[in-house]
């Protein structure tokens, strides 16, 4: 999804359309490539909390 | 910050290639921080040259201003990440980059680089090599958390003490299934044996292996004979524990009389080793019988 977001961002800015349609497509597209990224980082993020607290809870286990 | 890779936030994750998950797929294999900011800024630079040619002038500006809170927004995150150790475990994370150690051919093996070799009396490879055979070539889930402290026993010679007492807890889930009177239970007591061995006295992980004594000739002689003369003595001692500074010591009795004491020891004998002391000692005359000693120096 970032891949297509991202790739028709940058075509769109490149495209010869009036000024009023690349800026809205190319404003709409950042902001759906921006938010897929940032949701993404929170899920790594997430998952690496996870990560942690299973390790702990492993070396708990095995003590 | 925007990254051209990545996976779709609606999509079950658990039905995803496990790379697809982390942050590998941005960074390449093994990512760290230094290739994830990298990254974040190699996109940073692209998207805000592509808005200030591209665009008109108040807008390019609030797209640049928006693609800079998305790099500041992505550093915290980097650094969030980073202090959860996410970059140093991130290829450990995915179920392909680190294997079962169970199902590994010798899971007992450590990755990293031993710097000292176990003593015998804690070296399991023989015994954990016939339980994997024993149970078909897959150690059974039990043998788990023996087989992480085992490994841990090798990589850290300085803390082996704790972590044989740690090892010795790790046994019992073991004996419960393994058949009293097989071959393989006797494996398990074998391990039992050492680590109790261990963990107790280092004084019994000396052993005097052989004495002779000679007479100025040469000649191998009882005790007796060289009573009252110098002779040769030769104590070998075998050291089953840690690598340590051994003190010997031989003393001289009549009946259960001691007459006289001598000392003297051996540098660093190593695990395993068994190194043996030469000397000159004069034997008092009414010797009868003679005891040898060797404990850590």
């Amino acid at each position: 999804m970032m891949v297509i977001f991202g790739g028709l961002c940058i075509l769109a800015a490149f495209a010869p359309f009036q000024d009023i349609i690349r800026i809205t497509t190319v404003g709409t597209l950042f902001g759906f490539t921006a938010g897929l990224w940032v949701s993404h980082l929170i899920q790594v993020l997430r998952r690496a909390i996870d990560a942690q607290q299973s390790n702990v809870q492993t070396a708990t286990e095995t003590q | 910050m925007t990254q051209p890779e990545s996976q779709p936030q609606s999509e079950d994750p658990s039905e995803q290639p496990a790379f697809l998950k982390g942050l590998e797929f941005l960074t390449g294999p093994d990512p760290n921080l230094g290739s994830f900011l990298l990254t974040i800024g190699i996109v940073t630079c692209v998207f805000i040259a592509l808005f200030q040619f591209t665009m008109p002038s108040p807008v390019s500006h609030l797209l640049t201003a928006g693609v800079i809170v998305i790099t500041v927004v992505s550093a915290g995150f980097a650094a969030l990440l980073d202090s959860l150790n996410y970059f140093d475990q991130s290829s450990d994370s995915t179920p392909q980059a680190s294997p079962d150690p169970v199902r590994n051919d010798k899971p007992w093996v450590p990755k990293e680089q031993v710097s000292a070799s176990l003593p015998p009396m804690i070296n399991f490879d023989e015994e954990l090599s016939e339980l994997q055979e024993h149970f078909d070539g897959e150690l059974p889930d039990q043998l788990t958390p023996f087989i992480e402290d085992y490994r841990r026993l090798k990589t850290n010679p300085k803390n082996r003490m704790s972590i044989a007492s740690d090892l010795r807890a790790d046994l019992n889930p073991i004996s419960v299934i393994l058949d009293e009177d097989t071959p393989e239970y006797e494996l398990y007591d074998r391990m039992s044996d050492g680590l109790f061995r261990y963990i107790g006295d280092s004084a019994d992980h000396l052993t005097v292996t052989d004495v002779t004594s000679r007479d100025a000739a040469g000649n191998e002689q009882e005790i007796g004979a060289v009573a009252g003369d110098v002779a040769v003595f030769d104590v070998s001692v075998r050291n089953d524990g840690e690598a340590t500074d051994v003190e010997v010591a031989v003393e001289f009795y009549d009946g259960d009389a001691s007459l006289s004491t001598w000392s003297g020891s051996l540098k660093s004998v190593s695990p395993g080793a068994t190194e043996t002391i030469s000397t000159n000692i004069y034997v008092p005359e009414s010797t009868d019988r003679m005891r040898t000693d060797a404990r850590p120096a």
